[in-house]
């Protein structure tokens, strides 16, 4: 199952500020599997564009489809979200929050609270399954915003910075347990972050954007198998892709096709688009 | 909602260390302030009784407290006082219900229905902080002078802060959770069962606990106006004939059950947000 | 349609408009047709006249002066003490939670019922309903001011002290002008109780003030006064509440210093 976003564009409209062009021309092709991570700087679209991928928002031009079906509204299953401060339900149960897409499929009770205890016991909280949200730490209720996508065994997960509110430990805690499921399930991802490091360690392929209006400059392949050890973070490899992006990032150039040049190791897809 | 890292059990937080074993007690600050209340509510009562005693307060002008006690035991001892009360709990209770179902509906319909709300909800809210006392010679002319008029009145009161503490519950609903309701495909219905219902559950507990105040003041304000019977009727007739003592005492009951009542609503409250991290200290100051 | 747009606004009045034009409609349909007894409702036209004879007549505008000030005598009282009461408590932990939850109870509990004993100590004249709303007044500026001096920010009070700032500086430059905004609130609160107060009070029994004349008014069945005193009254709330609202405003945290 391939996700396609063609000449996508989304304008939001208000009175007040007239219209702001989020994203413009977007063309991207996410496989089966692949992991993708969207990084580019503050308010350049990408939780848009992961948005609009997964069905929550209408584009205003161009379309998103699924192996050529076009998307008109979210599929938990076939691409769940989870979102950057976890918007867990404060007044359901860490059971109940993770059964949700299953409770709204009209799943028994018996086969939801099944299947998100089996989730909860991946994410290693199957001990908190009667608590409240209140009563955990950010990095376990993102856990828990991790077994609610997983619960729905989709093909493609839609992650919004979900590191972004954790600290470095919890942070790099929870990547080694994320790493672990993911890759176990073959699942893909679509992953927003506004950390180089983690687009890196994290890709098959970066997706660097511009600022708004938002539009793909840069597409960089990072060609190592995962799952991925912390020394890859040494390498020279992550050095140079680093360097590019950080450079591509803070001083965001036009690309074009003849000017794409590879660091070691890696190719780079495409060029920047007009 | 707070992200803040709470002490989970995630981290097992280290034990408390034990005081020194010569260490005196100390009050909490709690507890200090407790005594401290108790005592000056009975420093007061001795003062009271005091002065009644030197003849410094007539005995007509404010009984003192021995002397209440005795006066409120033949009060309450009396059935036709007790009819009387049952009169006016009846029509507090017809009152309550009324107005805060009103109330809650049209809460909810502002609260949803975003023109509506924009049209409209600057009049309710206007209503609510006005006096409602001077539409109670309204409310005679219209509903006669039976037991009608305190529940209508009473309800039409109450309408207003149920209607306008619902609609701020409708406000403390997230877009991020409704976000997670359609994210996950669930249907409007869910939306509602899901999100908006427990997530204004807040604004619709003060909504009911103002109802619950309002219906139980405004019968007894507008029974004071006109005599239709119930606890009103008797503080007129105990103050034309300057009964100050039996006024008293029904006056202290009525303010001592409506505190009750609120305690009674906020350990109730309490128990049935168990998901919140902390209470919310009820900030919206309500008038007559 | 969008909020914010041109069109979503016309909307919103268009349904004010109808709703007006409905009630209206309905007061003229009751007088007419309706058959509706003028007793109950009076003839709208009727109201409106009258309502205008009030607006010049002496007797109108004496009664709301006796209401107006008993308003402002009860509010000014109950502000000055309460404050000053809230100022002193709010210094200390111990004061503040003995004072706090005595303030709360005093506001809580329906002190209006103790009106009959006010009229039976103060008589009907305006001293039974300024005492009154001055007292019931009193329980929540106390409550609020205390909250408004104890919710400076401490970040403030270490800048004070690392600049050497003395006591009394701290007090009035930091403490005062940090706890404005919560006081202004505490204070439009405790006026609108101070105004609800009175016009309760002179409703139910009083010589003077626009609560007697509505209820005067009503006793001898002359409804369409009453009904034409109402508006009066109800405007005048407004008014008060807009310049209570504007004298009270909500201004942002003053910035210190």
């Amino acid at each position: 199952m391939a996700i396609t976003a063609t000449d996508l564009g989304v304008v939001y409209r208000s009175q007040r500020r007239g219209d702001t062009v989020a994203l413009q021309h977007v063309d991207l092709r996410v496989a089966e599997g692949e992991f993708v991570t969207l990084i580019g700087p503050s308010g350049c679209g990408k939780s848009t564009l992961l948005h609009a991928l997964g069905g929550l928002l209408a584009p205003t031009s161009g379309q998103v489809a699924v192996d050529d079906k076009p998307v008109t509204a979210p599929d938990p299953w076939r691409a769940a979200f989870i979102f950057q401060d976890y918007s867990l339900l404060p007044w359901k149960t860490i059971l109940d929050n993770a059964a949700i897409g299953l409770r709204f499929a009209g799943r028994s009770r018996a086969e939801r609270q099944a299947k998100a205890m089996e989730m909860l016991e991946l994410v290693g909280l199957a001990n908190f399954a009667k608590a409240y949200p209140h009563e955990l730490s950010g990095g376990m209720q993102q856990r828990v915003a991790v077994a609610r996508a997983m619960a729905m065994e989709p093909e493609l997960l839609l992650m919004d910075e979900p590191f972004g509110a954790l600290d470095e430990q919890t942070r790099q805690k929870l990547g080694d347990q994320m790493s672990r499921i993911l890759t176990q399930n073959g699942k893909g991802v679509v992953m927003v972050t506004h950390s180089l490091d983690e687009a890196i360690f994290w890709a098959d392929r970066i997706v660097v954007m511009s600022p708004r209006p938002g539009r793909i400059i840069r597409e960089i392949v990072v060609d190592r198998p995962r799952p991925r050890d912390l020394d890859f973070i040494a390498s020279d490899e992550f050095g140079e892709i680093r360097q590019e992006l950080f450079r591509l990032i803070s001083e965001p150039v036009e690309e074009t096709a003849a000017d794409a040049t590879a660091p070691t190791g890696a190719v780079a897809l495409r060029g920047g688009r007009g | 909602m707070s992200v803040a890292t709470r002490p989970t059990a995630e981290e097992a937080p280290a034990a408390a260390p034990s005081p020194a074993p010569r260490e005196r007690r100390r009050l909490s600050l709690d507890a200090k302030a407790r005594l401290i209340q108790v005592a000056i509510l009975l420093g007061l009562l001795v003062v009271w009784q005091v002065a009644s005693w030197l003849g410094l307060i007539g005995s007509r002008f404010l009984p003192g407290p021995i002397e209440l006690v005795g006066t409120a035991a033949d009060v309450f001892s009396d059935g036709a006082v007790w009819g009387a009360v049952g009169k006016s709990g009846l029509a507090m209770l017809f009152a309550f219900v009324i107005g805060t179902a009103l109330g809650i509906a049209v809460g909810f319909l502002f609260g949803l229905v975003q023109v509506l709300k924009d049209a409209f909800f600057p009049v309710v809210l206007f209503f609510m902080s006005t006096p409602k006392s001077i539409f109670i010679p309204l409310f005679l002319l219209l509903f006669g002078i039976n037991q009608n008029a305190p529940i209508a009145f009473a309800a039409f009161a109450t309408f207003f802060y149920v209607c306008v503490n619902v609609v701020g519950g409708v406000g403390l609903v997230q877009e991020r959770h409704l976000r997670v309701v359609d994210a996950y495909r669930g249907k409007w219905w869910q939306r509602i069962v899901d999100v908006i219902l427990p997530a204004s559950a807040p604004g619709v507990f003060a909504g009911v606990w103002y109802g619950i105040k309002h219906a139980v003041f405004e019968v007894l304000i507008i029974e004071l106006y006109i005599s239709v019977g119930g606890i009103g009727a008797l503080l007129q007739e105990y103050s034309y004939l300057f009964q100050t003592g039996r006024v008293l005492s029904l006056v202290l009951f009525v303010v001592i059950v409506s505190l009750l009542l609120g305690s009674l609503w906020n350990r109730l409250e309490s128990r049935l947000e168990r998901w919140k991290p902390e209470k919310t200290t009820d900030q919206s100051l309500d008038l007559y | 349609m969008k909020r914010g747009t041109r069109g979503y606004v016309a909307l919103v009045w268009g349904l004010r408009v109808a709703a007006l034009a409905l009630l209206i409609g309905a007061w003229l349909f009751a007088n007419g047709p309706g058959k509706v007894s003028t007793l109950l409702l009076p003839p709208l036209g009727k109201v409106l006249e009258l309502f205008g004879q009030l607006v010049i007549s002496g007797e109108f505008w004496g009664n709301l002066w006796i209401t107006l000030y008993s308003m402002l005598i009860a509010f000014v009282s109950a502000a000055v003490v309460g404050t000053l009461v809230g100022f002193w408590a709010a210094r200390g932990q111990l004061r503040a939670r003995t004072i706090e939850p005595l303030a709360v109870w005093g506001y809580m509990a329906p002190l209006f019922l103790f009106y009959p004993l006010f009229l039976l100590w103060f008589g009907a004249g305006p001293e039974s309903k300024i005492t009154l709303a001055a007292v019931s007044t009193v329980f929540p500026i106390v409550y609020g001011s205390i909250r408004a001096f104890r919710s400076v920010d401490p970040i403030y009070l270490r800048v004070a002290s690392a600049y050497g700032a003395s006591r009394r500086q701290t007090d009035w430059l930091i403490k005062l002008r940090a706890s404005l905004p919560m006081l202004a609130s505490a204070f439009r609160v405790g006026a609108a109780y101070s105004i609800t107060t009175v016009l309760a009070a002179e409703v139910l029994s009083s010589t003077g003030g626009l609560g007697y004349i509505l209820a005067k008014a009503s006793q001898l069945f002359n409804v369409s006064q009453a009904f034409a005193i109402l508006i009066g009254i109800v405007l005048f709330v407004a008014v008060l509440q807009l310049a209570l609202n504007r004298l009270f405003r909500q201004r942002h945290a003053a910035g210190v210093g």
